[in-house]
């Protein structure tokens, strides 16, 4: 399986990476959405975006819009990764078309816990 | 006549030091698992290595939430974040990156906790500096202290001042 970590800070890209790879994905990095939609347009769909919200030039919102309005990738799981942790601000991501939704700072099985409800790792 | 006020919704700022407590005892435990001590009211920086600060965009009361460290000190939670050992190569690039990102962490869980004052607000880019904000005519800040293993930080909340 194809994961893509979208995020601004490269500290979060090696922690989600490495958890990724551990967990058996071939992951690739994207530093803000309009990075990742190039990359999605190179390499075509991944089965799992992490995504940040706050970025520069895309935001996460915009990057799940944009992947949402895009039938070409319908299959690909979606999941916010961010610090915006207000009711709001998920069913925003939700109604966007987001998967599921993790607040920073999330732990290790919290990470697994979400991965398995979209059906991508076994609990 | 037409007058215009802006608008401007105070809030205590005694609210969002302890907001801003429990945020970072949470990302300590959480994310850094590096064993914690709160320490109280300290005086705003005058020297350190490296400040991270995270605007809050709130439209009636913008203010910057900021982690300021030595260098030792910002390794060290660098490190407890992307869980690398001591021996472990980590560039000063990726370590301010991380403490950018540690900020960013305090300052979400922050504005969430105070959502119900501020409403709906979103965050700024993380701004990291060598250097720190300094209180001025137009600035004031909140400061309190903190022991995250071996780091010493000042955690900063730096608002317009009130007007009078």
């Amino acid at each position: 399986m194809r994961a893509l970590v979208i995020d601004d800070s490269k500290a979060m890209r090696m922690i989600l990476g490495r958890f990724l790879k551990a967990a058996g994905f071939e992951v690739s990095e994207a530093c803000h959405g309009r990075d990742a939609l190039d990359q999605l347009g190179r390499h075509g769909p991944v089965d799992l975006a992490l995504v940040d919200w706050n970025m520069p030039e895309m935001n996460g919102l915009e990057f799940v819009q944009a992947v949402r309005a895009d039938g070409a990738y319908g299959a690909m799981k979606l999941m916010m990764v961010t610090t915006e942790a207000e009711l709001a601000r998920v069913q925003a991501a939700i109604d966007a078309g987001a998967d599921e939704y993790m607040m920073k700072p999330f732990t290790n099985d919290a990470l697994v816990d979400k991965l398995s409800m979209l059906g991508l790792v076994a609990a | 006549m037409t007058s215009h006020v802006a608008l401007r919704v105070e809030t205590d700022p005694a609210a969002w030091v302890t907001a801003a407590r429990k945020s970072l005892e949470a990302v300590a435990t959480t994310a850094l698992q590096l064993p914690t001590i709160l320490l109280g009211a300290v005086p705003a920086p005058t020297a350190a290595a490296i400040g991270a600060y995270i605007p809050v965009m709130s439209p009636g009361e913008p203010l910057q939430i900021g982690i300021v460290a030595d260098e030792a000190s910002c390794r060290h939670i660098a490190r407890a974040l992307l869980q690398m050992s001591p021996e472990d190569e980590l560039s000063p690039g990726d370590a301010a990156d991380a403490f950018g990102e540690i900020a960013n962490m305090v300052a979400g869980l922050t504005k969430a906790a105070m959502s119900a004052w501020i409403g709906l607000v979103g965050l700024g880019l993380p701004m990291v500096i060598h250097g720190w904000i300094a209180p001025s005519e137009s600035i004031e800040l909140d400061c309190f202290g903190a022991e995250l293993g071996t780091a010493t930080l000042t955690i900063v909340i730096a608002r317009s001042r009130r007007r009078r």
